[in-house]
């Protein structure tokens, strides 16, 4: 079974080009006004029924059972959280009509594991590393949802902001430890993370008593990534402007420029406009850059 | 059987030059015991030093440079480029317990 959207998708609750653009420079976006209170303190009450001395109760291993859904099957309060038409309209604005969740996983960390998830990119790699036959500006959606309170020393998930934009495969990037720009989604309960697939990630020590949470599902898409949000304004003054003045956002060793023409192009493909006109073949980016 | 143990410690720096600022750092002790734990993703936020300038003042010695990567529109960026790896060999009777 996989994850469909509800059978009427209205576009409605979709994002802004303020929000795309910071999801396209940070390749990931957070929330924190998607989820009602009870819905939280419901799913959270389901996931500790989850747990038991020996951890994740082995019918939620999606990895070693043959069914990827185990816990989005038996809590209806999950599958309550993801149908929000807030949650759907975000999910519409990236993924577009028909999206499907490939697979779900509750993420629990034992209180006190002082041992870190190594850094990792779900699903192997992007981009130059894919089939040939997958577009170069597709991507799926790992929705990271935070049912709880989860502090810094709780563990909440570490990103990359911008590392969306390399190319690796999946476990090379272990040997890495400590980034500049590191960031734990520390925060309030009830959040949701809608994360680029290539982004840069991993689970943190969590130097609590308390079970730490994370529910994750990975979503497809099902049409071309093609101006499925509120495009209005999109190559506006105040756009160009932040793309300006945010060009050497998360460069880290040295590839601003030819990350800068990447990200313009793909800004352009979202917003279902042609890519950059270089007639001159110098490699201008005109006022993206 | 020889005490001596190495640590090793991997920097990335933000440009080819070895004094340029560390913009990622791992640290691999091999002074700890099996059960013990090593450097975890992301349980620093400020580097060890500032670049590898900075550490070989300190005793550490470079035993390998990454190349210099080859750059090109087509192939877009990927892993961490500037990496230098640098070793410390450390008497292991004298860091018992790590």
């Amino acid at each position: 079974m996989a994850i469909a959207e509800p059978t009427v998708a209205p576009r409605v609750n979709l994002l802004n080009v303020e929000q795309m653009a910071q999801f396209v420079f940070d390749g990931f976006l957070e929330f924190s006004d998607l989820v009602p209170d009870e819905l939280n303190e419901m799913v959270h009450a389901d996931l500790l029924k989850a747990v038991g001395a020996d951890g994740l109760e082995p019918a939620y291993r999606w990895h070693i059972t043959d069914n990827p859904h185990g816990f989005y099957e038996e809590s209806s309060a999950v599958r309550e959280v993801h149908a929000l038409p807030s949650v759907q309209g975000v999910l519409q604005s990236l993924l577009g009509p028909g999206h499907v969740g490939s697979h779900s996983a509750v993420h629990a960390t034992r209180p006190n594991q002082m041992e870190a998830q190594k850094w990792h990119v779900d699903g192997g790699g992007r981009r130059q590393v894919r089939l040939p036959k997958v577009h170069p500006y597709s991507f799926d959606i790992l929705t990271a949802y935070f049912p709880h309170d989860t502090p810094y020393e709780m563990g909440p998930t570490l990103v990359l902001p911008g590392s969306h934009m390399r190319s690796v495969l999946g476990n090379d990037i272990s040997r890495y430890k400590n980034i500049v720009g590191q960031k734990r989604l520390s925060g309030p309960g009830g959040r949701i993370v809608f994360m680029h697939e290539a982004l840069w990630h991993c689970a943190q020590t969590n130097e609590t008593d308390q079970w730490r949470f994370m529910f994750k599902i990975r979503y497809n898409p099902r049409v071309p990534q093609r101006g499925l949000f509120d495009t209005d304004g999109w190559d506006n003054d105040e756009i160009r402007r932040f793309f300006r003045t945010n060009k050497g956002a998360h460069s880290l060793t040295g590839e601003s420029p030819a990350v800068v023409t990447e990200r313009a192009n793909w800004w352009r493909y979202l917003c279902n406009a042609d890519e950059l006109d270089d007639p001159s073949g110098t490699g201008g980016h005109g006022d993206y850059a | 059987m020889t005490s001596a143990r190495q640590q090793v410690l991997v920097l990335h720096l933000n440009s080819g030059d070895l004094g340029s600022t560390t913009v990622a750092w791992a640290f691999y002790d091999g002074t700890l015991g099996a059960e013990d734990v090593q450097m975890q993703a992301g349980s620093e936020n400020e580097p060890p030093y500032s670049s590898v300038l900075d550490a070989m003042r300190d005793g550490w010695r470079v035993f390998q440079a990454s190349p210099l990567p080859e750059r090109s529109a087509a192939a877009g960026t990927g892993q961490l480029t500037n990496e230098y790896w640098l070793e410390r060999i450390q008497d292991n009777d004298s860091n018992e317990g790590g």
